[in-house]
Parts: C-alpha cells; sequence; structure tokens
C-alpha cells in the first residue's frame, strides 16, 4: 500500500511541480529558471526526506522481525506461527534439542571415561546380553587390550568363557555378585583371575538392564596382602629383635623425657627401679627424691645435645655411673635422652686396690734396691778410698782388675738408679691414669722454672760438646700449674733432648700469646722417623737408639709428660725431621688468663665429681 | 759425751747397709745401735736417748710416724735429731719441724749423703774424701 502511495506521489509531485507550482511561480515573477531551481531544490529536499523515512522504517520492521524469529526460536510464539509450520518447526526443534543432548552426552561420556579410566581396580558395564558396554583402562590393559574402545561392543565369550556363563545369570538373577572370583581369558589367551564385585543395573521399569563388575586382581592382591604381611613381621622382627636387645643389657637402661618421665625401660631397669618405672619422674624412681638432682645427667644432654656422664655414691660405697645421649627424633629435634646406669664399684674397688697394690710393690722394690745401691756404692767408696792407695805398687793385673770392678760397679749403680727411676714413673703413671694425682695449682715462675730444668739436668751434659740456649721472652707472665709437676716435665724433655743429641745447641724457648704460654725444647740429634711420630708418646715407645754408652730411660717419661700436661689443661706435641733435631712443645695456661671460677675447680682438683 | 745414733729398720740389710754408711762415725766413737720395729725402736730411745735416729715408716707393731710423735712428745728427748726414711710415693704429712720429723730421706737412699748428713747433725768433723 505504501508502494503505491509513494509511486503515486513520485509521479504526482513532479508533475505538479512542473504544470502548477512553476506556472504559478513565474505568473509572480519569477524567471522561468529561477522557479526550476527553485522546484528543483524542494523536490531534492522532499525525496532525501523519503528515503530517510523509509529506511527508518525499514529498519524497525527488520528489527521487529528479528524479534518475532527469536521468540519463535525459543518456541514461545509458535502459535504465532501459521499453523502449518507447527509440526515441522516442533520437529526441528527438538532435532535440534537431541543435537545438543548428544554433544553434552559426548562431552560426559569423555569425562565419565576419564574417571573411570583412573580407577587402579577394572570397571566392567555389561548390558543385558552379556555384551561389553563399558570397561576403564584398567580392565583393557589387564586383559592385554590396547584401548578401552577394543574391547567395547565384544560379548563375553570373547574373554574366554560362554555369552552368557553362569555366574552372569546368577548375576541377573539376584542382582549382586559378591567377591567372587571370575576367571577371564587376556587377549593372548593368558588365564586372568580377578575378584570381582557386581550389580545390576535396572531400567525405570525394574527389568534388568545389565551389570556393572568392579574387579581386583587376585595376583595383585595376594602380593600386596603378602608384602603387607612381610612388612608387619619383618617390623614386628625388628621390634622383638631391639626389645630382647634392649632386655638383654645387663645395666638398667631407661629412656627420659624433658619433664624427667621415664618413657621406656629395659628389664633390668624395671627389676633395679621397679616394674610401675614407667610413667615415674626419673628423680622420684631412681633416687627418691622429690626435685630433680642437682647434677641431673640428661638435663646437661638436654641443654648441650651431647652424652655426658656422671657418677653417684648411691648406696653406700656403691658408685653408679650414669651416662646419657641425646636420642633424636625423626625431625633432628631432641626429644628425649637414653640413661645408662653401670655399677662401677669394682672397677673403683680394682682401681683401689691396684694403686694399693702398685704402692706397695714400689715400696717392696724399693727395699732390696736401697740395699743394693747402697752396698754397691759403699763398695765402691771403700775400694775407690782404702784399697786403690795401697795398690800403687802392685801389679799391673791387679790394679786393672780394680780398675775393672769400679767401672763395672758404676754400671750397676747406673742401672740401680734406672730401676729406681722406673718404679717411680710406673707409681706416677698408675696414679695419673687412675685421677689420683693431685695438682697443687698456683702462678709459676717460667723463667725459674727453666733455670730448675737446666740445673736439674747440668750432670747429664757436663763434659759434652753441647750447648744449653734459654730463649726467654724478656717479660714472662707467670703460668698456671703446679710447679714441681711442670719442673719434672720440662726435666724429662731436656733429659731426653741431651740423651738424643751427640753434639749441637739444646734450645729452651718460651712463647708468649694473650691466653697462653709454650714451652718448646729443640734438640740436635737425629731426628724422630716419621712413623714413630704418632706412638712418641706411648709407653714404652723410646725412639731408635740413645746415644752410646748412655743409659737409656724408662720409655715412661713421655707418657708422664703428657699426662701432666693434660692434666693442666695445656697440649703437648712433637715436630721432627729426620736429621734436623726435633722439637718438644707445651702450653700452659697464663694465670692471668685463668678466670676465677676455673681457679677455684683448679683447686677443688680432680676426684671432686664423686658426689 | 759419747754421741748415739739409733737405727730403726725392721729390713735387716737395711739396717747392716746404715750400719756399714755410719761405720767411719763409729772409728771416731760414735756409738750405734739398732732396733728391728717401732715399738722396740722407741723403747731403744727413751732407754739411750740417741742424738740421731733413722726410723722406717712401714714397720710391725708401730709404724715409724707413730714412733716419731712420741719420742717428739718426750721431755726427755727434746735433743733428739729424727730423720724418716721413706719411699716415694709414700703419701707423707708435710714437714712439721716442732711435732713431726725433722728431715725425711727417700729410698733409694745415697749413703754418702746419709754420712755426710749424720756428721752434720753430730757436729763431727770428718774427713770424708768427696
Amino acid at each position: 500500500m505504501e508502494l503505491w502511495t509513494l509511486l503515486a506521489v513520485g509521479v504526482a509531485a513532479p508533475a505538479l511541480a512542473t504544470f502548477v507550482v512553476h506556472p504559478m511561480l513565474v505568473s509572480t515573477g519569477l524567471s522561468p529558471e529561477w522557479a526550476t531551481l527553485i522546484l528543483l531544490a524542494v523536490g531534492a529536499v522532499l525525496c532525501i526526506g523519503v528515503v530517510f523515512g523509509l529506511r527508518a522504517r525499514t529498519k524497525a520492521r527488520v528489527a521487529e522481525a528479528a524479534k518475532i524469529w527469536e521468540e519463535m526460536a525459543r518456541g514461545r510464539s509458535v502459535q504465532e506461527l501459521p499453523p502449518a509450520f507447527a509440526p515441522l518447526w516442533s520437529q526441528m526443534r527438538n532435532m535440534l534439542a537431541q543435537l545438543e543432548m548428544a554433544g553434552q552426552a559426548l562431552d560426559d561420556r569423555q569425562s565419565m571415561q576419564d574417571v573411570i579410566d583412573s580407577m587402579p581396580d577394572s570397571l566392567l558395564v555389561l548390558d543385558a546380553h552379556g555384551r561389553i558396554e563399558l570397561c576403564n583402562r584398567t580392565f583393557a590393559l589387564r586383559m592385554r587390550f590396547e584401548t578401552p574402545e577394543d574391547i567395547v561392543g565384544l560379548g563375553l565369550d570373547a574373554l574366554g568363557g560362554e555369552t552368557r556363563p553362569a555366574w552372569f545369570v546368577g548375576l541377573l538373577e539376584t542382582g549382586e555378585l559378591l567377591a567372587q572370583d571370575l576367571r577371564f581369558h587376556d587377549a593372548y589367551g593368558g588365564t586372568v583371575t580377578l575378584k570381582t564385585t557386581g550389580r545390576t543395573r535396572t531400567s525405570m521399569d525394574g527389568e534388568p538392564r545389565g551389570a556393572v563388575l568392579v574387579a581386583r586382581d587376585n595376583v595383585e592382591i595376594s602380593r600386596l596382602t603378602s608384602e603387607l604381611q612381610r612388612a608387619a613381621e619383618r617390623l614386628e622382627d625388628s621390634e622383638r629383635f631391639f626389645q630382647d636387645l634392649f632386655d638383654a643389657m645387663e645395666d638398667p637402661i631407661t629412656v627420659i623425657s624433658p619433664d624427667y618421665e621415664v618413657l621406656q625401660a629395659n628389664r633390668q631397669a624395671r627389676l633395679v627401679f621397679g616394674k610401675e618405672l614407667i610413667g615415674r619422674r626419673c628423680y622420684r624412681a631412681f633416687r627418691m627424691r622429690d626435685d630433680p638432682c642437682q647434677d641431673c645427667p640428661a638435663r646437661t644432654t638436654f641443654a648441650q645435645h651431647q652424652s655426658t656422664s656422671v657418677e653417684h655414691r648411691i648406696f653406700g660405697n656403691a658408685i653408679t655411673r650414669i651416662s646419657t645421649y641425646p636420642l633424636l627424633g625423626k625431625d633432628g629435634q631432641l626429644h628425649a635422652v637414653i640413661n645408662h646406669k653401670r655399677d662401677v664399684t669394682k672397677e673403683r674397688q680394682l682401681e683401689d686396690l691396684k694403686a694399693n697394690f702398685l704402692a706397695a710393690v714400689s715400696h717392696e722394690l724399693r727395699t732390696p734396691l736401697t740395699s743394693l745401691m747402697g752396698f754397691n756404692k759403699l763398695n765402691m767408696r771403700r775400694l775407690t778410698r782404702y784399697v786403690r792407695p795401697f795398690l800403687a805398687e802392685a801389679p799391673e793385673e791387679a790394679r786393672t782388675s780394680l780398675q775393672k770392678a769400679l767401672s763395672d760397679m758404676e754400671v750397676m749403680a747406673a742401672e740401680g738408679e734406672r730401676l729406681g727411676r722406673l718404679v717411680n714413673d710406673v707409681l706416677d703413671l698408675s696414679k695419673l691414669e687412675a685421677g689420683r694425682l693431685r695438682l697443687n695449682f698456683e702462678p709459676v715462675d717460667v723463667p725459674a722454672l727453666v733455670a730448675g730444668a737446666l740445673q736439674a739436668t747440668s750432670t747429664l751434659f757436663q763434659g759434652r760438646h753441647i750447648l744449653m740456649v734459654p730463649d726467654l721472652p724478656e717479660i714472662c707472665p707467670e703460668a698456671w700449674g703446679d710447679k714441681d709437676r711442670l719442673l719434672q716435665v720440662l726435666v724429662n724433655l731436656v733429659s731426653n733432648a741431651i740423651k738424643y743429641t751427640e753434639r749441637g745447641e739444646i734450645r729452651v724457648s718460651v712463647a708468649v700469646t694473650p691466653e697462653e704460654l709454650t714451652l718448646s725444647v729443640r734438640d740436635a740429634g737425629a731426628g724422630i722417623p716419621p712413623e714413630e711420630l704418632s706412638h712418641i708418646f706411648e709407653r714404652f715407645r723410646q725412639a731408635g737408639e740413645a746415644q752410646k754408652g748412655r743409659p737409656s730411660g724408662t720409655g715412661l717419661g713421655l707418657p708422664i709428660c703428657r699426662e701432666l700436661v693434660h692434666l693442666h689443661r695445656g697440649r703437648i706435641w712433637v715436630e721432627s725431621e729426620p736429621g734436623l733435631g726435633a722439637t718438644f712443645s707445651f702450653t700452659l695456661r697464663r694465670a692471668d688468663a685463668v678466670d676465677p671460677a676455673e681457679r677455684s675447680l683448679d683447686l677443688r682438683g680432680p676426684g671432686a665429681t664423686l658426689s | 759425751m759419747q754421741k748415739r745414733i739409733l737405727i730403726v729398720d725392721d729390713d735387716a740389710h737395711i739396717r747392716l747397709l746404715l750400719r756399714r754408711t755410719l761405720e767411719e762415725l763409729e772409728l771416731e766413737g760414735v756409738l750405734i745401735d739398732v732396733a728391728e720395729d717401732g715399738v722396740e725402736g722407741l723403747d731403744k730411745a727413751r732407754a739411750l736417748k740417741p742424738d740421731l735416729i733413722f726410723l722406717d715408716v712401714m714397720m710391725p707393731r708401730m709404724n715409724g710416724m707413730d714412733v716419731c710423735k712420741h719420742i717428739r712428745k718426750d721431755p726427755e728427748l727434746v735433743g733428739c735429731h729424727v730423720i724418716i726414711l721413706t719411699a716415694r710415693g709414700q703419701t707423707m704429712p708435710p714437714l712439721d719441724l716442732a711435732h713431726g720429723p725433722h728431715e725425711f730421706l727417700t729410698k733409694p737412699f745415697d749413703p754418702d749423703h746419709i754420712i755426710a748428713r749424720a756428721a752434720e747433725v753430730l757436729a763431727i768433723d770428718l774427713d770424708l774424701g768427696f
């Protein structure tokens, strides 16, 4: 209709303009050219207006159409469609919906497959005819197929059985299959036994539609089971082993928590301290005290993460050594300590016995030695004083004999002295090792000590080509030690140096640091072979041969020096190169560097550890 | 007045050795007596009032330290010089000149030293040749 209007206007308007308006305009006196121009302009404006108007209308129409289409697509205004289109439209809509669902289902199926593929157990879905509708990768691989798709669609007969085996029929009837061992054949004919549990699937109306089976590999199960069992047995064995070991210990051993609770106890501990030991406070259970012991070794171990030990005199003369060791957890933290008790009464008694025995023996040895040496010396004196002067006129033979006798007696005297030293050294060393030697600590004048050592050894280097060179600092601080024992050490080192030096210089030097003094004795001897250096402080070890004609030592000098230096909390060592002599050095603490607490500890002396 | 030395030791050879060592003093007129244990030593000391006593420590019946204590307490034995012969390793009390022995000598002893000490204590000028 509008089109026709438009056409009519399109034809009428120019005609009207040409035949009516134009002559009217000319008649008003306007030139025909101007009138044409004006009309053309008006015509053009109108045309543009029409075109815009039409465009707007068209746009509105299109939008309306689109809206209708949209609503139709939503299925709401199907009734607005001509009735003939309705069935077609609804069919199309169903198809669209199905397509969409199919896509969704495809996605769902894939994700379901992913899910069931990740199961460690085999999963199998059968339809009512026993055909495989679905299975997971575990089952496919167990049956030695490459993918689940290779099995889906096959019947049960393809897995080495009947199409409808008895178990399947039974399953459909009862609706359930409980952990039954089913045998299948894999793709290569091998037998696979699976412990299978299943349920039937039923349709909406209750008809069985097939079955879902979950199966576990028997071999795998039994392997896992037996492994678990073995592991449990091993654990049990090892637990029993350690418990037996723990219980077999003859000493009481316990485990103590940071708050002094007894966490574990071996048989011996339970025997000694009672069956109800576990759970009690250790100080209560062990020592019948109300508070932790002052010198509790467990506390030390907890504080310092180090093993430690103390000795307690518990009942009468019984001495118990208590050692504690840190017990670290998996996290490296200290959770408890092991407490090990040992009765050391006998050891201590034996030590006492040994010390008393040695004292007795040394006394018993000294008495005859005194006689031997004394009479020897008397005889030498008699011969020298009362016989030799009268032999001036005697035959040569008599005089030579006398001379020989006197020289032999000198050997006897020297050996006697050596035996005496050996007895002394043995006694000293046994005292040192038993910790029975008490040092009398005091500030020691070191230059005086060196002078004393040179004085004491002066007879040894008289008449020999040995130059004794003391090398002391201008200002020498006092050392902290036992004057007599330090002199013993220094004399020992100097006499050793003399013993091994044929000719040359023996240098006794003192070096000072803010903490320590280092005393060194350097000889000009043959030096000590490298292989002997590490043994030089052991008992009865003497490097090489001493200088000819000199009595050798007791072999206990250096071990004694070492023990004495250690008692002074110093270090002793030797440096030597063959042919270049040897240097023995030891350190001493400076008296002014020892703090008062240490001083009082030193003055209390060893042996104070016994409570 | 004649000088006197008393030797108290349970070991016969030590007694003999001391006697022989002191022979040269005997030649100078010094009297030498011996006792075999602590009790006999103390009895002889009280009876003979020696100027010098050599005392062993470990002896039967009474040990040397106890003998010494009795001697030093005895007002009649004030002038008696006591030398204790000790073995190294025996723990000795610190020297106490008022109540204990006047000196300790360690075994094995040097006879030269013994006679020199004895001569000195007895104030006898002796040519010992060394």
